[in-house]
């Protein structure tokens, strides 16, 4: 594993009412695969775009975000310095590939584009011949031929290699994905993560992986964070945080989200586990801990904002009553 | 390789009536539709959405209808409970025609079948009242007295789980878990037989689709309905149904009761279907992207393409 | 049988005020304000002739000065704001109430019928509303209410196409479905689900033709088709005065700058009423 690519500290984003995400701080190191999951209203799309850059009016991000290569912090650079940063040496797979993409031009042409615009490739021609070595590069049959085709000719799975080939071409440090495979079929799902992963490794690349799945975060990441209320409630490697959970929300996250028996075989069938309550909207989640409304062990210490506690490895929590740890005994039963 | 055509209905488990008559019937049900012309010379293309389907649902069964985008399902769904037209084939439910039906016809079906829609925002008009959403099938139904749609209201608010309070509410006011809860209780304001689901838990979070699903079980089970769940998602189809039929460029490629189909598909597309689900304990186990991947092109032979 | 889990409901959320809604309002509601008030006060009688010098500018006594015929240009103001007002609702109303219910028809009927709707609609717009309202007036004469009437009808199509398009998407939604699949019939679909869902397009869509009314009826009093001479109307004051622009240049500022507040006004209004009623931002 690399030097850090992406180091974040104490991100901050808010509206000039409502707070959105608060005190995010991770890095990634380069060929490192990092996931962050969370339900919707959780704040990784957001996370997502404040490093990016991306976030729209009215929105304001403090904190910093530095990447390898860039001096100081990207969130107090001008837009016109993060947009040569942007699609050069960052870059980003958006969920929704049919909007991601221009309607009216030619798919061959848009890759080709962001060579044009970075001045990777300094030909038109010398452009348009890599744009179809990466469409090759990407999976797509026949390469020259979808390069001249227009993204509604193509399905979503090849619009989403599309995009991908975008993303990839200037060879960035950071890829992020924000869910990249949701809104494609199972099985093309599968193809597209292989060649995520597979590309980023090639590239040698920090990854970044935002979805809501539980099981694709296993399948593509090494590290995962769990992000709630616009927090970072849980983080450490895959395997620890899936397996020995610290944070009732993981836990609660893990229970609901498996149907199937640690084993493979079929849950019995009634009631599943659940967690109480909805995610609320921005700005309604409670002080101190964010889940403890939705949280069985949450008592009175819980409306101080729980510190993080380190598990070593890079692990860590933010629970004043974590799972599997004996600090828990003693303090179940709720304080109404 | 050749379908697997288990068209008839597993025995219902506790039920005496293994060989009572089917409540849903499908006999070589077709839909094509016609695209817009292309050219002024050739004739339109045509699409078959359903072709040629056979199905038969026992009553108190739980029907499982898998497939991806394009597969027909919706289609299917749309057929069943005669929202739609099939170009052929004939439809039973309870032994009755629904196929070719006016919809004043078919107004004994609206009070037999009832639907659960996928996006639970859009299935609930944003400007009405719960109260008026919830009573809407039974007004349709001629239940004039308001003072006892009130009081049936309350009870399926109850009974789905939402507070009495929430009836002069609107939609927009709920979350996507809550809005579902409506949804199923708007559902089971007539009184229905059998439940049809449209990928109810796919626009909702996963600490909230347990809490959906669970629901779903319990109204089945409590009100002694047939269950046909159409979803993308075999993991959930897997938990929630006795039967499984996976569907595929308008045709049941394979149909087998749940456990079976999964320790033992026949068909290469359902195969391949199993082969793609993201397990949390596969990844957890070492399953790769890269061996995900694999698995899929492997089952999927010569034939693979986005 | 479910335990009650999910009891948090969020609170009705107070919908953003614009500022665009805001000036809008003001600027029509001072319209409303003056036609009111000239129902119960007006300060010469209207359209009486003074015995005082014609072309006067503002002063103490006749705050907007007085007219060709001697007659007092703020009392016409005044009594012009109520012609202005009636025909925007009446023109506006008969498009509406015709168009509204086309637009709906012909969306639910998907075969030949919501064509020849649709085909007439074409049709009737491809006449521009004044010329429309020249040929009523060279049959019926010129009169307001000819004129009203004659925009009215010039503006239905607008009113269908615009209906027509936001029911087609309504008709595509779930709960559309969902009525159909409860057992309700066509005309519950239309008037319980389509109506209040169209609605708010409905309202931008007549203040914007509110204002496009109030420039047609100035226009045609202008040419002499709309109001006739001895009825107070701004178009006409402006025909009235159109003679005199070098010498008298107030007759024609003064009821430009109405017609030109009050058209402002209906349109801010329609965009601030768009962004209002954007259940894009009630949802959340």
């Amino acid at each position: 594993m690399g030097a850090a690519v992406l180091s974040v500290q104490g991100l901050g984003v808010a509206t000039t009412r409502t707070p959105l995400l608060a005190d995010v701080s991770f890095t990634i190191d380069s060929g490192e695969r990092v996931g962050l999951i969370g339900e919707s209203g959780s704040g990784k799309s957001l996370t997502a775009l404040a490093v990016m850059g991306l976030l729209s009016d009215g929105v304001r991000a403090n904190g910093t975000v530095e990447l390898a290569g860039h001096e100081g912090n990207l969130l107090e650079r001008p837009e016109r310095e993060m947009a040569k940063i942007r699609g050069s040496d960052m870059a980003m797979i958006f969920q929704e590939p049919m909007t991601a993409l221009n309607p009216t031009m030619r798919v061959g042409a848009q890759v080709a584009e962001v060579m044009r615009i970075h001045g990777t490739e300094p030909s038109k021609a010398a452009a348009k011949s890599r744009a179809v070595e990466l469409l090759d590069s990407v999976g797509l049959p026949d390469p020259a031929n979808v390069a001249r085709s227009y993204p509604h000719q193509l399905s979503g799975g090849q619009r989403q290699r599309i995009v991908a080939a975008i993303a990839l071409a200037n060879s960035p440090d950071l890829l992020i994905c924000d869910e990249p495979t949701t809104a494609l079929d199972v099985t093309v799902q599968a193809l597209v993560l292989d060649l995520i992963v597979r590309q980023a490794q090639e590239r040698d690349a920090a990854l970044l992986f935002i979805t809501h799945d539980l099981a694709v975060v296993a399948t593509v990441c090494e590290r995962v964070m769990v992000m709630y209320g616009g927090r970072i409630v849980e983080a450490g490697p895959v395997t620890e945080v899936f397996t020995d959970p610290r944070h009732h929300y993981t836990q609660g996250l893990l229970a609901a989200s498996d149907l199937s028996m640690p084993d493979g075989s079929r849950r019995e069938r009634r009631s599943l586990p659940t967690i109480a309550g909805s995610v609320p909207g921005a700005g309604h989640f409670p002080d101190g801990c964010v889940f403890r409304n939705r949280c069985e062990a949450a008592t009175e210490a819980c409306t101080e904002v729980p510190t993080w506690h380190d598990r070593g490895d890079g692990a860590g929590y933010a629970c004043v009553h974590p799972l599997g740890a004996d600090s828990s005994s003693g303090h179940g039963a709720r304080d109404d | 390789m050749p379908a697997c055509t288990r068209w008839a209905p597993i025995p219902h488990p506790g039920m005496g009536h293994a060989m009572t008559e089917p409540i849903l019937k499908l006999t070589d049900v077709r839909r094509e539709f016609r695209r817009p012309r292309t050219s002024l010379r050739t004739p339109p293309p045509v699409v078959r959405a359903v072709n040629g389907v056979n199905l038969e649902v026992a009553p108190g069964e739980r029907l499982g209808i898998v497939g991806e985008s394009g597969s027909g399902k919706s289609t299917l769904l749309r057929l069943l409970s005669g929202l739609d037209q099939p170009t052929s084939g004939q439809i039973e439910v309870q032994g009755r025609r629904v196929d070719g039906q006016s919809s004043r016809q078919l107004k004994w079906l609206r009070e037999t079948m009832q639907l659960v829609f996928q996006d639970p925002m859009s299935s609930l008009d944003p400007r009405m009242r719960v109260r008026d959403i919830i009573a809407e099938p039974l007004v349709a139904a001629g239940m004039s007295a308001a003072g006892k749609r009130e009081e049936r209201v309350v009870t399926l608010l109850q009974s789905v789980g939402l507070p009495k309070d929430a009836i002069d509410r609107y939609p927009h006011q709920f979350s996507g878990g809550q809005r579902q809860r409506i949804s199923v209780a708007r559902a089971l304001a007539p009184q229905p037989k059998i439940l049809v689901a449209d990928e109810p838990v796919s626009a909702l979070d996963v600490s909230v689709r347990a809490q959906v699903l669970n629901l779903i079980d319990n109204v089945v089970e409590g009100f002694d309905l047939t269950l046909i769940f159409v979803s993308h998602d075999l993991s959930v189809v897997r938990h929630v149904c006795d039967r499984v039929a996976v569907m595929r460029r308008g045709e049941f490629v394979e149909v087998a009761p749940t456990e079976e189909l999964f320790a033992d598909p026949q068909h290469a597309y359902t195969k391949q279907l199993i082969a793609a689900i993201p397990t949390l304990s596969a990844a957890l186990g070492g399953r790769t992207a890269a061996a995900l991947a694999d698995e899929v092109n492997q089952q999927a032979g010569g034939e693979n393409r986005d | 049988m479910t335990q009650p889990i999910e009891q948090e409901i969020t609170r009705s959320r107070r919908r953003p005020i614009n500022a665009t809604l805001i000036v809008g309002a003001v600027l029509v509601g001072v319209i409303v304000a003056t036609a009111a008030v000239s129902l119960v006060w007006t300060p010469q009688a209207p359209m009486r002739v003074l015995s005082t010098e014609a072309y006067q500018r503002p002063n103490a006594e006749f705050w907007l000065g007085t007219d060709r015929l001697r007659r007092d240009v703020f009392t016409q103001i005044l009594l012009g704001a109520r012609t202005t007002l009636l025909v925007g609702i009446v023109a506006v109303g008969v498009a509406a109430l015709i168009g509204v219910p086309l637009g709906i028809l012909a969306a639910m009927s998907a075969g030949w019928f919501g064509q020849l709707i649709m085909r007439s609609n074409d049709i009737l717009l491809a006449f521009p509303a004044l010329l429309l309202a020249i040929m009523f007036a060279a049959i019926y004469g010129g009169s307001t209410q000819v004129a009203m009437v004659a925009i009215g009808i010039a503006t239905i199509p607008s009113f269908a196409r615009v209906t027509r398009a936001s029911a087609l998407s309504v008709l595509r939604t779930e709960y559309v479905t969902a009525a159909r699949a409860a057992g309700r019939g066509p005309v519950a679909i239309a008037v319980r689900h389509v109506l209040p869902n169209v609605a708010s397009l409905v309202i931008v869509q007549a203040s914007v033709a509110f204002a496009i009314a109030i420039l047609a009826e100035a226009a045609l009093a202008y040419l002499g088709l709309g109001t006739p001479t001895g009825q107070p109307s701004w178009g006409r004051m402006l025909y009235e005065a159109q003679s005199t622009l070098r010498s008298a240049p107030h007759l024609v500022l003064i009821p430009g700058i109405a017609i030109a507040w009050s058209v402002l006004g209906f349109n801010l209004l329609g965009d601030g009423l768009r962004d209002y009623l954007d259940p894009k931002l009630e949802d959340r």
